[in-house]
């Protein structure tokens, strides 16, 4: 018996472990990684907050709303911080999410934001990544790309299971509009192959498989300021590049909701935002008063931004994905 | 009476997971989804391509096993052996990168090719990459059964064909063939199943959705489209035709073929001459070079790049104590269920002549290798969910998942010996009166002590190399050597991950041959039965 005590003991320690009480963040599992944002921004507001500040890391954006829905009223989380703009009506239309009510003035965005719900925390371009020395006169725009050479291959992510693969898609789609399922057909003998997430496209790319890889414009960023490697550059493309913006929330049910209001605040100061740059490789969503890396200022700045209305997109994903499946089937 | 609880203990894991699923996704649609078109036509992409790898698979591990079985001796045998067992539990994305790495646009084959004078070659995309990484990933494992079975022929049959002057194809088709025809049934399942619910690598080496599996319709129907009603109708239909074809294939291997102890040493008088010792040297030459050099690859890349910091990181050896942790336990986990599972196919099969029924516990035991893992874990997730509280409880969930996903490989390994060895020992120990554990210590033991230890160095390794479905779902601060891999690729750290590769396959070959050596006894190994 007291063995069962000890061994129970062993697996729900934490339960004991302080009076202070537990503020849970779901989050997918790169930006709670080491490497990622998540501990720095967890200890900036562990200093403030009296609490202990706990990540529970899923896969992927998509994963962390599967998770909170199936929990349902019953979940633990108190807030979820990694969903996109593609993923914001499905995410509400759970009705698990509660108003954020924060003051959105310090909202430093490339377009007007007023969901009262979802509150962004960063925000990027997506964008092909391309190796200046293999390849010095990139495409300058989506109708180079489609019309280049057939040696020329760029290596993308499926929109079913990857976050940049979906917003290609509606990158596209908001560049050719009727005429996407055209465009793909077109683009086909380019695309060398399509990948299940970011990492394995990335690493293709990296390895010399493709000429250019979908990312995001800041990925240059990565490799100047940790490698100190300026040959991989984002090609800027004159329609305008796709935008994704990271959005966090707070639950109905959220177990400690002043706690979670107090999280939501942090989100839009300072702190959190200087961490998002060389943390999660995003532009933060305010202007930072020490202003942004300088690495960041050389990065290639897109000519306009495209970024479909959240609610067009829940409506008509499911046709725009089978589009793109019977495009690049044949 | 063990083996009952073992079997209703995986029995509602699996199973009243996926109930629990039907539950929630509230209708079935398995009709509407059989007549969507794109369905149908994903559900002929899937089979064509499991059936086209797992084919390919048993037609070069027969040659294979042959010229290993025919050279007994030779530098570097064991570690090859060895070596190629890692193949079935490097992360996918490791493989990714080393399959590309050799056979991609800027290979090393085509380097080859440029240095022989000949233009590159784009062959790897479509379904050439398909079946070279599912040829990877299962030629070994068929291998090994093949060579198992092979060893198990008497050395009476041997001497025999050598004195009737039977040489060449007729010793093949008089003395080998009927050992190997009956393995075949069973080594295709396993890699069919396998093939069949192949994800990342369809996606990554198919070249686009035109190779799409069964797998993917399910996971986008999960998470893209937040539809588990879908999902189940399709985990559903997968499961039916996996069922099926894993009860052809299961069913026709028949009667399990007793094997002779080997007798190391053996003499084969095929063995001898030139002409033939070429011909396995090359043989084992070419598949050498196809197994290992993705890994050579790998080494390469980790050699030239700069990610050797990462070794002294502090969440290596975090990553690496949590790893080897789950890994020995859900090992030990699966080989103890699979022991008493064997068992009670065997009492089964040879007490009650119940051959029909024996298949129902080792088809529950399979059950693992036929649910997409996105429905088995959100199934999983949702059972235990109601039962205790995951953020708290991931270790065990881990160690629990990870057991049954690694059973049907355990099952695959324990059913034959432990159907030989009650066959042969039971009445003589009954008749002797040897009892509980005494019996344990003078006839289980010697009996199945090679492939308890074979079986446990497979187990463990696999959940090693395993992600975890947990993943899919989230836990608290859990950190595995996979999940670092998949970390530090998430943050463009690829030269760090690929060391993580490295140093996760050098653990797994040690814990291998480690575990193998002190479970199973010192002497040779290939002989344990599978």
């Amino acid at each position: 018996m007291r063995f069962l005590v000890a061994l129970s003991l062993l697996f729900t320690g934490p339960i004991f472990a302080g009076e202070k009480p537990t503020l849970n963040v779901y989050t997918y599992d790169s930006f709670s990684s080491e490497w990622g944002p998540g501990p720095k921004i967890e200890q900036a507001f562990e200093a403030i907050c009296e609490c202990d500040l706990k990540f529970v890391s899923v896969d992927s954006s998509t994963g962390i709303l599967s998770r909170v829905q199936l929990e349902g009223d019953g979940s633990s989380a108190d807030i979820v911080l990694g969903l996109d703009n593609s993923l914001i009506v499905d995410a509400q239309k759970t009705g698990l999410i509660a108003p954020h009510g924060i003051d959105m003035t310090p909202l430093n965005l490339p377009l007007a934001w007023n969901n009262k719900s979802f509150l962004p925390f960063d925000f990027g371009y997506f964008a092909f990544i391309y190796n200046t020395e293999t390849n010095p006169n990139p495409p300058t725009s989506f109708m180079q790309l489609i019309e280049a050479d057939n040696d020329l291959k760029i290596v993308i992510q499926d929109p079913r299971s990857s976050t940049p693969g979906l917003g290609l898609m509606l990158w596209m789609k908001s560049v050719y509009g009727d005429k996407a399922a055209e465009a793909w057909k077109r683009l086909q003998p380019r695309i060398l192959t399509v990948t299940k997430g970011w990492s394995e496209a990335y690493g293709m790319f990296l390895e010399g498989e493709a000429d250019m890889v979908l990312s995001y414009t800041t990925s240059p960023a990565y490799h100047m300021i940790v490698e100190n490697e300026s040959k991989y550059q984002a090609a800027s493309f004159s329609e305008g590049h796709g935008m994704q913006i990271e959005v966090a929330a707070k639950l109905k049910n959220a177990p400690n909701p002043e706690l979670a209001d107090q999280f939501m605040q942090f989100i839009l100061g300072q702190d959190f935002q200087s961490i998002i740059p060389t943390g999660n490789w995003m532009f933060p969503v305010i202007s930072l008063d020490d202003g942004l890396p300088e690495t960041f200022t050389k990065l290639m700045n897109p000519s306009s931004s495209l970024l479909i209305d959240a609610e067009q997109i829940v409506e008509n994903k499911r046709d725009w994905i089978d589009e793109f499946n019977q495009a690049l089937s044949k | 009476m063990l083996g009952m609880i073992a079997v209703a203990l995986v029995g509602i894991c699996v199973i009243g997971g996926f109930i629990g699923l039907i539950f929630e996704s509230g209708s079935l649609g398995v009709l509407e989804q059989l007549s969507e078109p794109y369905i149908l036509s994903v559900i002929q992409f899937t089979l064509w391509q499991a059936s086209l790898s797992t084919f390919l698979s048993v037609l070069f591990a027969f040659p294979l096993a042959r010229a290993l079985h025919r050279r007994p001796r030779f530098f570097g045998r064991n570690l090859l052996i060895r070596l190629t067992s890692v193949s079935l539990i490097v992360p996918t994305m490791v493989a990714i990168i080393g399959i590309v790495g050799v056979h991609g646009r800027n290979g090393l084959m085509n380097d080859l090719f440029e240095l022989l004078g000949f233009a590159r070659q784009d062959y790897l995309y479509g379904l050439n990459g398909i079946l070279i990484a599912h040829v990877f990933f299962n030629l070994p494992l068929v291998t090994r059964l093949f060579l198992n079975g092979l060893m198990g022929i008497p050395s009476q049959q041997w001497r025999l064909a050598s004195h009737l002057g039977i040489t060449g194809f007729n010793l093949v088709a008089k003395v080998e063939w009927p050992v190997i025809r009956g393995l075949i049934p069973g080594a295709m399942g396993i890699v069919f199943l396998l093939c069949f619910t192949s994800f990342a690598i369809v996606l990554a080496l198919g070249g686009g959705p035109r190779s799409t599996t069964l797998e993917v319709a399910i996971y986008q129907a999960v998470r893209f489209d937040f539809n588990l009603s879908a999902a189940v109708s399709l985990s559903l239909i997968q499961i039916v035709l996996c069922v099926g074809l894993g009860c052809l294939f299961f069913s026709s291997s028949g009667e399990i073929k007793l094997q002779s102890e080997h007798r190391p040493g053996l003499y084969r008088s095929d063995a001898d001459g030139l002409k033939g010792a070429l011909m396995d040297g090359g043989v084992i030459l070419t598949a050498a070079l196809f197994l290992l050099s993705p890994f050579a690859a790998v080494v390469l890349k980790v050699l030239g790049g700069k990610g050797f910091a990462i070794l002294a990181h502090p969440s290596f050896f975090q990553s690496l104590k949590t790893s080897v942790f789950i890994a020995l336990f859900a090992g030990g986990i699966a080989i103890l269920l699979a022991l008493v599972i064997a068992q009670m196919i065997a009492t089964l099969r040879l007490n009650y002549r119940h051959e029909r029924t024996a298949i129902v516990p080792e088809l529950i035991g399979m059950m693992t290798l036929i649910m997409p893992p996105i429905t088995l874990g959100t199934g999983l997730f949702l059972l235990f969910r109601s039962v205790t509280d995951i953020n708290t409880m991931g270790l065990t969930l881990v160690i629990m998942i990870n057991a049954l996903f690694t059973l049907p490989f355990a099952l695959r390994i324990l059913v034959p010996p432990v159907h030989q060895q009650k066959h042969r020992f039971e009445r003589l120990s009954q008749g002797l009166g040897i009892h509980g554990l005494n019996q344990w210590r003078w006839v289980f033991w010697p009996c199945l002590r090679k492939p308890l230890g074979y079986g446990l160095a497979v187990t463990t390794t696999l959940s090693i190399g395993d992600m975890g479905v947990i993943a899919l779902f989230g836990t608290d601060e859990l950190s595995t050597l996979p999940l670092l891999i998949y970390r530090l690729l998430g943050n463009y750290r690829l030269d760090q991950a690929a060391v993580i590769a490295v140093a996760l396959c050098l653990v797994c070959l040690m814990l291998f041959i480690i575990i193998e050596r002190l479970i199973g006894g010192p002497g040779n190994h290939d002989d344990a039965k599978t």
